[in-house]
């Protein structure tokens, strides 16, 4: 259990360091699914067998896939300006000062060892079900807005 | 195995998504690094839902929906902003300025 987490975090702080810093454009989201995956394993890690099914369906083969096609069907997205260099000193500062502050706020925490838990799939399908039916139906009414909304932004509009 | 282990996990990619945001020009790169950022925000759900109920799976679940509708919107407008002004830019888009 030891060495999977930190094998798999390792992964992932990796690839999300490569996202942030690659140039190209592909290689950043190759290394996105690389950390999608790795996040998907962590869950099913953390025996949420279900969401890290869910992770590999809906980012690895929706989402990367959609940022693939779009740098298919449009030009120009490669060229990038470098930021200023005290811009970029100043981001490091703010992103340190954040994790110094979540740091702190874990010290407060008491130690905590995670249980051998064993959610079934069915317990999560229960509570969709029963307690969290009216959130479920409003994110599959975002998902249809979302959806009709790309169409209408993305359509040729008739002069 | 504790939790603090998944949450400084999670801080880090935080982090990592937030540095960016900030110093990236195109819109893509901030799209992908907001995505680090919902994902680091899941698993921070899930690794409490491990020590308390299963409520916390539901919420990293709609946090993967709210992210998959957000990249389908976001990219439509960035294809709209190539044809309209042939480039993804961030600090390019002005057109609302006049």
């Amino acid at each position: 259990m030891e060495i999977a987490f930190y094998i798999l975090s390792g992964m992932a702080v990796t690839s999300a360091i490569l996202v942030v810093s690659l140039k190209n454009l592909v290689r950043a989201i190759l290394a996105l699914a690389s950390l999608f995956l790795s996040i998907a394993a962590l869950y099913i890690l953390l025996s949420a067998e279900f969401l890290g099914l869910v992770q590999t369906l809906v980012y690895i083969g929706g989402v990367i896939l959609l940022f693939l096609f779009l740098i298919m069907l449009t030009e120009n997205l490669f060229e990038e300006r470098q930021v200023a260099f005290f811009q970029r000193i100043t981001g490091v500062g703010l992103v340190l000062l954040l994790f110094g502050i979540f740091v702190s706020i874990f010290m407060k925490q008491p130690f905590q060892v995670i249980p051998k838990t064993d959610y079934s799939i069915a317990e999560i399908g229960r509570l969709l079900m029963t307690d969290y039916l009216i959130p479920f139906e409003v994110v599959s009414l975002l998902l249809l807005v979302a959806l009709i909304g790309a169409i209408v932004i993305a359509r040729k509009e008739e002069e | 195995m504790s939790i603090s282990h998944y949450l400084s996990l999670s801080a880090i990619l935080f982090c990592i998504g937030l540095y960016g945001v900030i110093s990236r020009k195109n819109a893509v790169m901030v799209l992908l690094s907001i995505e680090i950022m919902l994902c680091s925000a899941g698993l921070n759900f899930a690794a409490f839902s491990a020590i308390h109920n299963p409520s916390g799976q539901i919420f990293a679940l709609f946090i993967i929906v709210v992210g998959a509708a957000e990249v389908a919107c976001g990219l439509a407008i960035f294809f709209l902003a190539t044809r309209l002004s042939e480039t993804i830019d961030l600090d390019k888009f002005n057109l609302l300025k006049g």
